[in-house]
């Protein structure tokens, strides 16, 4: 009796066989406001990050006018390893010798322009140059004072090597040292093993992805060892000139140091349209953030400067700016979207007029819900940023307000009679 | 025998901690204003009995108040109620099963100023159901998947007290008098398919809370007659079920009338040892079908019932009567346009836990009802098991 009453406690709800006894079918429709209805006081502000924040770095020469130079700062070069010598014992061996050695530097094809062979060039920096502040013009940047190269873009370097760079047989390029230079960045200071990689092709950009310097020694205590060093670039940065100038109009997201843009945000409370949503539920209709299936700012491409058009995916996200008096450097909130943010492909951002999407649905329900329970209004401005920032050279350029590819706000809505008892 | 007592509230007492709250036993909860449920104990489930007019330890059933002036010591009873249903429908498609365990009626008995004073906990409707719809709904111009998941999650019971006594050596009245309770939620949430438009897409939600409030108040009578027969009558009379709205509740205020019920019952000793019992009920549920509105029919229901007893058996050197029975249910709503019924046919035993000088002190009463509902194109088969505890003069 026990048995056959607790095989029924799995409860298991009866469910229709149709819908027919279920309330009146929710209404789901799409709508779009035009950038005046939904948000004013578009602002591009520039400056957020280092160039040396980013994983990559750039090189360029006459590329739309545009030049660009890679630093580079290695690791010392080990002095003494251990080796097994020929008794098999493993001993430190603190006389090497080393045979060759040269800089490796790879290429990331894809985000690069050139499809043909390119010249590179490897030089060895003469100056002192601060990595997070070095520029086009300064060598160091600091509060302290301005250092300038004693000659911009990189002051003079000593040659070292060429590469003739050719996409379809590798992503790599290698710059060979002579034996000098070997023991002299064998010996030197952290600035004596340092150098830029310049492009010595006109008409191209090409994005650095990482650069190791790669030595060959023999063993003293076996001659027939062969050692590898892979010493790991500290350091690495680039300067371009000239930077960018601030757009006119428009909407700008990304590069080195990135661009932002940052709207105001004013939601209508009552629609009174479309038709389907009318014919569902009357009009005017009291938005309110329930309704709220789908948010997201659609925003229509347009060609940035030849120079700073993205050759890479450039990822955004929109957050909500927390204290909007102290913009540009607002603090923001998280972001709105997925912590990746949306990836915008290059091809896209190739084609003026493209749409994007960026999904902002939880910013429109807080912001139609009013101020919170502890009574803080939700924020009305609006930030749009590169993820992460910087997270590449090039920005994305979209239309502003005023002309015929505006942002417009896209939303969805779902809305249905108030769920009565019967 | 003291270790059999407690074997049995362990039993029942376990078979209540792991049951989830009362579960829903049919899709017949979706019709009007649920599915009429009533408060009977084992044996009357295994006579086929509406709950009136059954002699013995019947005054634990709240259908019939007058019986618990002939208990004389306290009492309890405790009736768990799980079932087994398949459903069907006869334009074809494929069956669904479900299953859930309720527990329809709590009931005490205590001597009071001459008579008996009783306490009932009854379960009266059952509401609970869920269904789904498929929609292709329109995202930014693209046509995407959407599922709308509807779920009702609800039951009204009435607690209520009442008295009972003896007027003649034969003839006793009673009364009780209870208070509806309960609430349904009624939710309705729209799930976007997975896509790229979808994908930051947030579900819709529409909800509804209501609680139920009302009285009732039942009377009845019974009389043994030439000390072989039984005959029982009650009334259960009832104040509108409002159904109010929480404060987060868009939804309106509803009221519903509930009908006046009314029972007959009797029941005769054929030969020693056993026992023959037949009842019916009436109640017309019109009046609520036009508070429901939107097209939903109803009129007057009827339900009969019979049974036969064959109280001799003994196991284990115990007495353990057998019981087969019948009995036929209106529905008073139904799920499409038409009539709805139950049609069930019972059996059961009984087992006394403890018996002192042919007196059963603590007994287990099984039911068991192999059944069907119909109603429109929808079929129910269903078992369903009722297994009750009593206690008496503890």
């Amino acid at each position: 009796m026990g048995v056959v009453t607790v095989a029924a406690c799995t409860e298991t709800m009866p469910t229709g066989t149709d819908d027919s006894q279920l309330p009146g079918e929710p209404v789901t429709v799409s709508l779009q406001l035009a950038w005046d209805d939904f948000a004013s006081n578009l602002q591009v502000f520039g400056g957020f990050g280092r160039v040396d924040d980013m994983e990559s770095t750039v090189v360029a020469r006459a590329y739309d006018g545009m030049e660009s130079r890679t630093l580079v700062r290695f690791n010392a070069i080990p002095r003494s390893t251990l080796v097994r010598d020929s008794t098999g014992t493993l001993r430190t061996d603190s006389a090497l010798t080393f045979v060759d050695a040269y800089v490796v530097v790879l290429v990331d094809t894809a985000a690069s322009t050139n499809t043909g062979v390119v010249q590179l060039a490897f030089g060895q920096t003469q100056e002192m140059w601060d990595t997070r502040t070095a520029n086009w013009t300064n060598a160091v940047d600091t509060i302290g004072g301005p250092v300038p190269w004693s000659t911009p873009g990189g002051g003079v370097v000593t040659p070292l090597a060429t590469w003739d760079f050719d996409p379809s047989a590798g992503d790599s390029a290698q710059f060979f040292f002579d034996s000098a230079t070997i023991a002299q960045w064998r010996e030197g200071s952290d600035s004596v093993r340092a150098g830029r990689i310049d492009l010595l092709t006109d008409g191209h950009r090409l994005k650095l992805v990482g650069a190791a310097l790669r030595v060959i020694a023999n063993s003293a205590l076996d001659q027939d060892t062969v050692l590898i060093f892979d010493v790991p670039a500290t350091q690495a940065t680039f300067i371009y000139d000239p930077p960018a100038a601030a757009p006119l109009d428009g909407l700008r997201v990304g590069g080195s140091p990135a661009w932002r843009t940052v709207l105001d945000v004013a939601l209508p409370t009552t629609l009174d349209g479309p038709p389907a949503l009318c014919a569902a539920v009357g009009c005017p209709f009291a938005l309110g953030p329930q309704h709220v299936t789908y948010a997201g700012l659609e925003l229509r491409t347009r060609l940035s400067p030849t120079a700073f058009q993205p050759t890479d995916t450039v990822s955004m996200e929109v957050r909500p700016v927390l204290d909007k008096a102290t913009l540009p450097k607002a603090p923001l909130g998280t972001s709105l979207g997925t912590a990746e943010g949306t990836p915008v492909p290059p091809e896209v951002l190739l084609v003026e007029g493209s749409t994007i999407d960026l999904p902002i649905t939880r910013y429109v329900q807080g912001f139609l819900a009013g101020p919170d329970p502890e009574g803080r209004a939700p924020p009305t401005t609006l930030a749009i940023l590169a993820a992460p920032e910087p997270n590449t050279f090039t920005f994305a350029s979209f239309f502003g307000p005023g002309a015929a590819n505006a942002p417009v706000l896209n939303l969805v809505l779902t809305v249905s009679p108030p769920m009565e008892i019967r | 025998m003291k270790s059999m007592i407690r074997v049995a509230l362990l039993g029942i007492c376990g078979f209540t901690a792991v049951a989830a709250p009362a579960g829903a036993q049919s899709l017949f909860n979706a019709a009007g204003i649920g599915l009429p449920m009533e408060a009977l104990d084992g044996r009357a489930r295994a006579l086929g009995s509406v709950g009136v007019g059954l002699p013995g330890t019947a005054g634990f059933l709240p259908a019939d108040p007058a019986a618990s002036a002939r208990l004389l010591v306290p009492g309890g009873m405790i009736v768990a109620q799980p079932s087994w249903v398949e459903l069907s429908r006869s334009g074809g498609g494929s069956s669904r099963n479900f299953r859930g365990s309720r527990f329809p009626l709590l009931a005490a008995g205590y001597p009071f100023a001459g008579g008996m004073a009783s306490l009932h906990a009854t379960s009266v409707l059952d509401q609970q159901f869920r269904g789904e719809r498929r929609v292709t709904v329109d995202l930014l111009g693209a046509p995407v998947e959407a599922v709308d998941a509807f779920e009702q999650d609800g039951s009204v019971a009435t607690l209520a007290v009442g008295y009972a006594r003896m007027i003649t050596p034969t003839v006793a009245v009673g009364l009780s008098a209870g208070r509806y309770s309960g609430s349904v939620v009624r939710s309705l949430v729209r799930q976007f398919a997975d896509s790229a438009a979808a994908g930051a897409a947030v579900p819709y939600a529409s909800s509804g809370t209501w609680s139920y409030h009302g009285y009732q108040l039942t009377v009845g009578a019974s009389a043994d007659v030439a000390g072989i027969f039984r005959i029982a009558a009650s009334a259960t009379a009832s104040t509108e079920l409002d159904a109010v709205a929480t404060s987060q509740t868009e939804g309106a205020d509803r009221s519903f009338a509930m009908p006046l019920q009314l029972r007959v019952g009797a029941s005769g000793q054929l030969a020693p040892g056993l026992l023959l019992s037949a009842s019916a009920s009436m109640a017309d549920w019109s009046s609520t079908a036009d508070d429901l509105g939107a097209g939903i029919e109803a009129g007057s229901v009827l339900s009969f019932g019979g049974g036969l007893e064959l109280a001799s058996v003994r196991l284990f050197n115990r007495s353990s009567p057998l019981r087969v029975g019948f009995r036929r249910t209106d529905l008073p709503f139904s799920l499409e346009a038409g009539d709805a019924n139950e049609q069930v046919f019972t059996g059961g035993f009984g087992f006394a836990l403890n018996e002192t000088n042919e007196v059963v002190l603590a007994s287990l009463d099984f039911g068991l009802e192999k059944g069907r509902r119909l109603g429109g194109t929808y079929r129910e088969d269903f078992w369903r098991a009722t297994l009750s505890l009593k206690l008496l003069g503890f």
